[in-house]
């Protein structure tokens, strides 16, 4: 076995790994030692956050396989097999749902922040693509107007998407608007050859 | 579901009571009570933890579309 990595886990405490640990008792890590945390490794983050969601879908009935990797220095659990549209829901509340409860669950357990994300059959990755289409091309048909553009409500993590596929555009800028849940990206085109907005031509 | 996820949230799990009860119109409504402690981990900043696990407790089994609530009782 080759490790691409080499990781080097921090030289803390090397004998107290949480895989001893049983993973279905909570009651188990909630002792009095709170403070004092040093930062958790992205292993121990990544089993923590398997171990959760594993158990969460369980609860819920719900049958998938669930693992768990390490990208780029935060965690992705990934969920798939199986009926996945109830973990997904409409425009994808329930996975978000779920991410902010796992994340949540996972920091409490370790005492720490982390980074940590919860995907569904890719699905983020899949409506990551689509929304860049979208703002590309609404980027376009704004510009192309001079006009601005309101898009359909979106979550926080989705509307960044949308800004930053906008920002890559030239002669169009993004912003955001209203209150959530309904909170909107606004597409801005600049009218071809003036610098602000405002009629092109009188 | 809130059985399990529930412990992981709170200080203090052996304080967590949650009871089934059906509502008026046949809907289920789960009351969960935890230690005043944990009552805004529970809960969440704005809201969100719990938001959550009502949008997870909808997600859970088929229940013949019967409306799903969660009650934080205090």
């Amino acid at each position: 076995m080759t490790d691409p990595h080499g990781f080097d886990p921090p030289s803390e405490a090397a004998g107290t790994a949480l895989t001893g640990g049983t993973d279905d008792d909570p009651r188990t890590m909630g002792g009095a030692d709170d403070g004092e945390e040093s930062p958790p490794s992205l292993e121990t983050v990544a089993e923590t956050g398997r171990s959760f969601v594993s158990g969460l879908i369980e609860a819920m009935g719900i049958q998938g396989d669930v693992e768990a990797v390490i990208e780029e220095g935060s965690v992705v659990v990934n969920v798939s097999g199986g009926d996945m549209g109830a973990m997904i829901g409409r425009r994808g509340q329930t996975l978000e749902a779920l991410q902010e409860v796992t994340r949540t669950a996972v920091q409490r357990r370790l005492r720490n922040r982390v980074r940590l994300s919860v995907d569904v059959e890719s699905y983020r990755a899949r409506r990551r693509v689509s929304l860049e289409d979208y703002a590309r091309s609404m980027a376009e048909r704004a510009k192309e107007r001079g006009t601005e553009i309101e898009l359909e409500p979106m979550n926080a993590y989705e509307r960044k998407i949308i800004h930053d596929a906008v920002a890559v555009v030239d002669g169009a800028t993004s912003f955001s608007e209203g209150e959530e849940p309904t909170r909107k990206v606004i597409v801005r085109g600049d009218s071809p050859g003036s610098p602000g907005p405002g009629p092109a031509e009188g | 579901m809130l059985d399990f996820v529930v412990p992981w949230l709170v200080d203090n799990p052996e304080a967590i009571e949650i009871t089934e009860v059906e509502g008026e119109n046949g809907e289920v409504i789960y009351e969960l009570s935890v230690d005043s402690q944990d009552m805004g981990k529970i809960i969440g900043k704005n809201g969100r933890i719990i938001r959550s696990l009502r949008t997870l407790a909808r997600a859970t089994g088929d229940r013949d579309a019967a409306p799903v609530l969660v009650e934080v009782i205090d």
